[in-house]
């Protein structure tokens, strides 16, 4: 039985302070993602994360050991995301973002130009991307996570790819 | 941009975001949930059993304790049963260590 195994056995079974050991060992990912998907608000991103953190602990009973414990934190961690844009009533989940904004190409550092592009996709787009490249997850766990069809995950990677390319390649 | 050079950006693992006190404050939050749920759960129970208490035949389960209590102590299938409870208990307790 693997480490992250037991960890999840036992928090499982109620054990707080082994949930403490896998809170330490995802929250780099979770905090991650959920700033790429409000577009590098950290306050908004770390407020998600306590509550999908939280909401992970009182749902841990329902987690199923078929896709990775941190695919599982990602779907709770879109959810929370989904709901806080409806809460704000911005930001349609399929729309194209912000348009306006600097150039992405005037910024030296390629990161940063891919982090203003990403900003300008969908949010469902943003998500896609990271679960899929960033993240390293499989088109079908994707579609999970987003809780979308295979086809539907798929076509969101093409759109948001080629976006992308447009954004990063127009001075 | 070739795909190439896309893919290599988009693959590019997200910045690792430093703890900082996070895993502390979810860490108790969560004991602190639990600490609750525990509190509420106790005060239900001890408001039903109030709630019930006095509904209960206690005279006659008091009797019948007297009458079957010495059996009860003295027969092999209960010494059986509870040394069962027992073992259950303390290799349920070791396997959670």
């Amino acid at each position: 039985m693997g480490g992250d195994e037991l960890l999840i056995r036992k928090a499982v079974a109620g054990d707080a302070a082994a949930f403490g050991l896998l809170v330490r060992q995802q929250q780099s990912k979770v905090r991650g993602f959920l700033r790429r998907l409000a577009r590098g608000d950290a306050a908004l991103a770390d407020d998600l994360a306590q509550e999908t953190f939280l909401e992970a602990w009182r749902k841990i009973g329902q987690y199923r050991r078929e896709g990775s414990f941190g695919a599982w934190l990602c779907g709770i961690a879109w959810s929370r995301f989904l709901m806080e844009l409806r809460r704000r009533k911005e930001e349609p989940v399929e729309d194209i973002g912000d348009t306006e904004g600097s150039d992405p190409r005037s910024a030296a550092d390629a990161r940063l130009d891919l982090e203003k592009a990403m900003a300008r996709l969908a949010p469902v787009e943003r998500a896609a991307l990271t679960l899929c490249y960033a993240l390293g997850h499989s088109h079908g766990d994707a579609a999970e996570i987003l809780g979308l069809p295979l086809g539907t995950v798929k076509s969101h990677v093409l759109r948001g790819r080629e976006r992308l390319r447009t954004m990063l390649e127009t001075p | 941009m070739t795909d190439e050079a896309l893919d290599d950006l988009l693959s590019q693992p997200l910045a690792d975001v430093a703890d900082d006190g996070f895993s502390s404050r979810i860490l108790a939050a969560v004991t602190a949930a639990e600490a609750r749920r525990s509190r509420i759960t106790i005060w239900a129970t001890a408001l039903g059993a109030l709630c019930i208490a006095p509904f209960l035949p206690l005279r006659e389960i008091g009797a019948i304790m007297t009458r079957t209590g010495p059996v009860l102590a003295n027969s092999l299938a209960m010494s059986i049963a509870a040394a069962a409870l027992i073992l259950t208990f303390s290799l349920a307790q070791r396997l959670r260590e």
